[in-house]
This record gives C-alpha cells, sequence and structure tokens, in this order.
C-alpha cells in the first residue's frame, strides 16, 4: 500500500471542512454566473477570444523579439530593468534596490508573481517591512495565511474570520459587517501610504511596441502604491509581453469579463516611465524586474501554450475540482485548472505529480479560458510524461501494467471477474459495498463501490440467447397482434 | 536564444473587435455604460458647468453633515475661477502645490480628463504639468468635467490614438468607484480610492 501524499492529505482536510467550501462555491458560482453575464454582451465574444489566444501565441512564440522591443522602450522612457532568472534573483534584485535607495516601507499592490518568488519574506529579512494593500492581501498578511485564489485571495474566509483577524492583528472593534471592515482597512492603510517610500506592483500587460506597464485593479491601492511612493517597482513574468498598444484594446474587453464579469476593471493604468520633470507628482524611480523563474523551459517545451494565461481566474471559479477543494490544497501559489499545469511545470513534476492527476477532464476550463489554453488536453499529455518518466507511485504503475494484462487477455479478464465476485462478498451490503480492506480501501473512503454483479454480463448475455432460441419465432406474434 | 518563429502578427479587424460606432449617439452610450459601472453623469452646457459642479459639492456636503468641505481644484481646469467664485462660501478651497499631505486631506478633487471612452463608461486622466494624479485618487470624492467631443467611441480608438513617441509617464482609465467585493463577494465602494465618482459632461 502506497502512502498518502502531501497533496492526498491536503484534499482530505479541505473536503473535511464544510464552511471553507460553503464559502469558495458560494463566491465561485457568484462569478461564473457574473461571467456569463457580462460575455453575452458581447456579440462576437468567441472570435474575440480566438484573436486573443493567436495574439498572445504570437508573443510567447516570439518572446525574445518583443522582450527585447520593450526593454529598450522602458529605458527610453527613464525605468531601469532587471532581469531575473530564478526567482531568489527577483528578490535580492528588488532587496538591493530597497537598499540602494534606503526604502523602509514597501506598500504591495496584489501580484501572483510576488507570492511566487515569497518576496515580503525577502524584503523582512532584509529589515524592510512589506504590507499588503489590496483589502484580500492585507487580510490574508494580518491572518498569517496564504492567498487561495488568484483574483480574489480570501475566497476561502467568511466574515467572522475577517472580522476577527482585524481584531486582533489591528485593534479596531470586533463587528462583521463588511463595510465597516472595510473603512478600518482603509484607514489603517491610509496611515500606511502616506509614510510608504517603496511601491511594489505586478504586471498585468507589458506593451513592447511602447515599453508600457499596463496595471488592472479595482480597489485603487494599485495606482496609491505607484504613485505616493519615491520608488515603483514592477515584477513580470517574461510572458506578459505583448507586441502594441492596440492589442490592449482586445485584451481589456475580455480581462475583466472573464474574471469578475466587470466590463473593465475600474483602474487601468498605463505606466510609461518614472514621473517626467514636469509632473507634479509621482515616482522618480521605475524598476522593472523581468523574472524567468522556470517560464523559459516552458516556452521551449510542447507546453508553451500555457504561457498564454493572462491570471483571469476563470478556470478556477469553474472548475468543479476547486470549488471542492480550494485554493490552499494544491500546495502552490497558483491553484486551479492552470496551477495544476503551471505548478509541475514552473517547479517540480514529481513533487506536483498529484496534480494532473486530479481532473476528471470534464473540459469546463477550457471553456471559460478567455485565450482557449487547452488545459485538459495539456494535463493529458502531462500523464502520459509521467508514465513515460516513471514518476507514477510503485503502487499505481503495477496496478495499471496488471491491468493491462488483464483487460488484454479474456481468460484472465473471466477470472478476473470471477475472484472480484467472490473477494468482495464478504464486505458486500446487499448491493454496494461500503469499506473494501487493504489496497481496496481507497475506493471506499469518499463513496460506496457497487458489488459486482452475481451474473457478469457475458453470462447473462449467453442465457438470453439461449432461451430466445427456446420461444416462438417472432414473426408469429407480431402477426398475432396484426389480428 | 532561439525559441523564436515567423508566425504572423493577426492584425486588429476593426469590425470585429470594435463595439461602439463612431456614428453613434456618443454622449448617450457614455452615460449608459458610466452609470452601470457605477459612475454618476449629468449632461450640461459650458456655462452652466461650474454652478453644476459647485451644487454637487453643496449636496455631498449636506449629506456628510460634517464641516466645510476641502475641495482641491485641478489648477488649469477650464472653469476653475467661475468654480472658486461659486465656492467661496461653501468650501475651503486647497492649493493641490501644497503637496501630497495636503491632497490626502481635501474631500473633493475635481479634474479634467484627456478623453473619456463611451464603451466602458471610462474616464481617461493623465499625468503632466499640473496634472496632479493624487486628485482623482486620495479625495472621497471625484469629480471629472468632460467635454463632450473628448468622448471616444470606443477602447480600440483609444489606444489606437495615443502617441507612441509622446506618451505621459502615466494614463489611467477610471471605470467605476472603487471597488470591492473581497469579503464574502459583497459590493463595497470607496476602499481606497473615491468612493464616489461624478462626471459632468459640457455639450458645446
Amino acid at each position: 500500500m502506497s502512502r498518502t501524499t502531501w497533496f492526498e492529505e491536503n484534499v482530505a482536510k479541505a473536503l473535511a471542512d464544510d464552511e471553507v467550501r460553503a464559502a469558495i462555491d458560494n463566491a465561485a458560482i457568484k462569478k461564473i454566473e457574473a461571467r456569463a453575464a457580462a460575455v453575452a454582451e458581447i456579440d462576437n465574444f468567441e472570435k474575440l477570444r480566438d484573436l486573443a489566444r493567436d495574439i498572445k501565441q504570437h508573443a510567447v512564440d516570439n518572446i525574445d523579439r518583443y522582450l527585447q522591443q520593450f526593454i529598450d522602450n522602458v529605458k527610453s522612457h527613464g525605468g531601469q530593468v532587471h532581469l531575473a532568472k530564478t526567482a531568489a534573483d527577483a528578490n535580492r534584485i528588488i532587496a538591493s534596490i530597497a537598499r540602494d535607495n534606503d526604502l523602509k516601507l514597501a506598500v504591495k499592490v496584489k501580484s501572483m508573481t510576488t507570492e511566487e518568488t515569497r518576496l515580503n519574506e525577502q524584503l523582512a529579512a532584509d529589515g524592510v517591512r512589506a504590507i499588503e494593500t489590496d483589502l484580500g492581501e492585507f487580510i490574508v498578511q494580518l491572518d498569517h495565511d496564504r492567498p487561495s485564489h488568484i483574483v480574489t485571495p480570501i475566497i476561502h474566509k467568511n466574515r467572522k474570520v475577517v472580522a476577527a483577524a482585524m481584531a486582533r492583528e489591528i485593534g479596531v472593534e470586533y463587528t462583521e459587517d463588511p463595510e465597516t471592515l472595510t473603512m478600518h482597512a482603509r484607514r489603517y492603510l491610509r496611515d500606511v501610504f502616506r509614510r510608504c517610500d517603496l511601491g511594489v506592483s505586478g504586471v498585468n500587460f507589458a506593451v513592447a511596441e511602447t515599453g508600457t506597464i499596463c496595471i488592472c485593479t479595482n480597489e485603487g491601492n494599485g495606482r496609491l502604491s505607484t504613485t505616493r511612493p519615491k520608488v515603483h517597482v514592477a515584477l513580470m513574468g517574461i510572458e506578459k509581453v505583448i507586441p502594441r498598444m492596440a492589442d490592449l484594446a482586445v485584451f481589456l474587453k475580455i480581462l475583466a469579463r472573464s474574471s469578475t464579469g466587470q466590463p473593465i476593471t475600474v483602474y487601468t493604468s498605463l505606466i510609461n516611465g518614472p514621473k517626467r520633470p514636469a509632473d507634479p507628482d509621482g515616482p522618480e524611480k521605475l524598476h522593472v524586474v523581468i523574472l524567468d523563474g522556470g517560464r523559459r523551459r516552458i516556452q521551449q517545451s510542447e507546453y508553451r501554450d500555457i504561457l498564454r494565461c493572462i491570471r483571469c481566474g476563470a478556470c478556477l471559479n469553474a472548475c468543479p475540482v476547486y470549488r471542492r477543494i480550494g485554493g490552499h490544497a494544491y500546495g502552490n501559489v497558483y491553484p486551479g485548472p492552470i496551477g495544476k499545469l503551471l505548478a509541475p511545470l514552473l517547479n517540480d513534476k514529481t513533487y506536483y505529480g498529484g496534480l494532473p492527476q486530479a481532473s476528471s477532464l470534464c473540459g469546463l476550463c477550457l471553456e471559460v479560458c478567455p485565450v482557449r489554453i487547452n488545459i485538459p488536453d495539456a494535463l493529458i499529455r502531462l500523464r502520459k510524461d509521467q508514465v513515460r518518466d516513471k514518476s507514477v507511485p510503485r503502487l499505481r504503475q503495477f496496478a495499471f501494467q496488471w491491468m493491462f494484462r488483464v483487460l488484454s487477455s479474456p481468460w484472465l479478464y473471466r477470472l478476473g471477474q470471477k475472484l472480484g465476485r467472490l473477494g468482495t462478498a464478504p464486505w458486500a451490503d446487499g448491493e454496494w459495498c461500503r469499506k473494501l480492506p487493504g489496497p481496496a480501501r481507497r475506493l471506499t473512503k469518499f463513496r460506496d463501490a457497487p458489488r459486482p454483479a452475481p451474473k457478469p454480463f457475458r453470462q447473462l448475455w449467453k442465457s438470453e440467447q439461449n432461451r430466445e432460441s427456446k420461444r416462438p419465432a417472432r414473426s408469429k406474434i407480431t402477426s398475432e397482434h396484426r389480428e | 536564444m532561439n525559441g523564436n518563429n515567423t508566425t504572423q502578427l493577426p492584425l486588429i479587424d476593426d469590425a470585429l473587435v470594435r463595439r461602439v460606432d463612431p456614428n453613434d449617439d456618443l454622449i448617450a452610450v457614455f452615460r449608459e455604460q458610466a452609470r452601470k459601472v457605477g459612475l454618476k453623469v449629468t449632461v450640461t452646457s459650458p456655462h452652466a458647468a461650474a454652478e453644476h459642479v459647485a451644487k454637487l459639492v453643496r449636496t455631498i456636503h449636506a449629506e456628510a453633515n460634517a464641516g466645510k468641505p476641502k475641495v482641491i481644484i485641478e489648477p488649469r481646469l477650464f472653469l476653475r475661477e467661475q468654480l472658486e467664485a461659486a465656492l467661496t462660501n461653501d468650501a475651503e478651497l486647497l492649493n493641490p502645490r501644497d503637496g501630497d499631505d495636503t491632497i490626502f486631506s481635501a474631500d473633493v478633487g475635481v479634474t479634467s480628463v484627456h478623453a473619456a471612452v463611451a464603451e466602458t463608461g471610462s474616464l481617461v486622466c493623465r499625468s503632466g504639468e499640473n496634472l496632479w494624479r493624487g486628485l482623482s485618487l486620495m479625495p472621497s470624492v471625484h469629480i471629472a468635467v468632460v467635454k463632450a467631443a473628448q468622448i471616444l467611441p470606443d477602447l480600440l480608438d483609444l489606444f489606437t490614438n495615443l502617441p507612441a513617441a509622446n506618451l505621459p509617464a502615466n494614463l489611467t482609465l477610471i471605470s467605476g468607484p472603487s471597488k470591492t467585493a473581497d469579503i464574502e463577494g459583497i459590493l463595497i465602494t470607496g476602499v481606497h480610492g473615491p468612493g464616489q465618482v461624478h462626471v459632468v459632461v459640457t455639450r458645446a
């Protein structure tokens, strides 16, 4: 019997928590409905998706050319560009920017890439306090937790948990009113914005043609964090680059609709370098840190399509698996269907080997993906890789080898049926087996297994045919009916 | 590094991407879309605009039930002098040149726009000389004055006409009041940016 993996343990823990599961399911269903309504507003949404797919695929295929163009243009606006091979490199670069400019208090815009590199920990080690300013991320940070969704980080928390964290950590009066809680956060963070000296953001799109960084947010913390501090650092994966400014018209029409069901996010900021001499406000310095972090390897593999992802989160909301187990179970910053690809491909195929298996391949993720990433197909390819690389657990390999033999030999198949029938008999309860022993135990952990039929289909078929041949001819019956 | 190939960059087909035709009634489309995203729009004549903005300030002040509202007006706004005259008794007028702390303390920021987009009901604000990013961001109420001729039909019109060689350091589309739905998916406005955004469109 194989030991349970970390993923299976996570899943078991998640499935046992009805409250969290209900919170996630409710929020996800709201978002699925909002997306459907927003998408229905556009006549040719399907063709727009095709165009978005083709533009992003072209950009990914020609990533070096567009990155170079982007870098040159950022520099021409007076921005500074840094290339980071690994997450640790990116963190070191950002920490050294803080050190060189004597920056002590960082405000952060919600950014999955900084979650990926665990930037906050590195900054803390270097004496820089980093405060998350997106409401959801702020609460995640207060509660010493991790985000469980790439767009709505506290989808797993209800208002009671939020209220308790805020009362405990920033000393506000306990209240379960979401509006009052939000206003407490606003007041607390306003003071932080007054004092901060470094703003750290992610990037939604990087326009090669103009060296523009596009950031899409709803709360306004993104604008405050890129206006008030004297230094702005933007961290982006290499795959964020798009060729033209006009491409933004395509992507902005599908991003928010797919993500939250809005026609466009409240704030869409285009940043072209640090403040100009005549500008009365804005950061004096802009640093753009471009992270590889395993993306280059994906770009050169057969999985390069997944780099089209624009991180809208639609596949998470749609996924029946995500909605049952939540984001934390995936053990990675990127959960849900796209996470099942990103986690093994960006990091370690063996460690994250359980993720590609945890899918019924229902295809809902492909159906909602604004850039049409064929996630189910890629999951199947990853499973094939696992078999090829022999990174499947030994017991499962063994089981499938035997299954192959049994299914390709009629007499073994018949023997297997007989053994299955006899073997389960002591554990059967009417038509069902509620608990099987030994290695079969896990089959009945979350559901009952049907008891093998007392007579297999082949046998039924044979006896049925025998009975047929003894009956009177069919034509006679029909002629009787006619009379 | 060689992972590149020669696929063609797809053209952006206007007929496919465009959702609002330039011949549509752009004021009407803008008004409808802006209303949907939570902006409060009024259309007025240019000479009545200042008085209309002043009326908004007085109403907001009455609702807030606090002292005189602190109002900060963009220095080169075309109706600034008229507006200041209309507000002398009703508001405390602040000067953005006094710095970020002053802007932070303001209740109302009044700004011009670079453009507006009918398709999404968006205001487009840019940075530049005498243009503070903070005015549309830090006060809890933002009032934007839009000339009807500034309304572009579609996002496509905005992004295809930006001057690539001469872009401002910051260009922000504002499509609604500051919003969050992070706590249980419940929509709350005014989390970090303005909780109210009013648009006064002047029809020439």
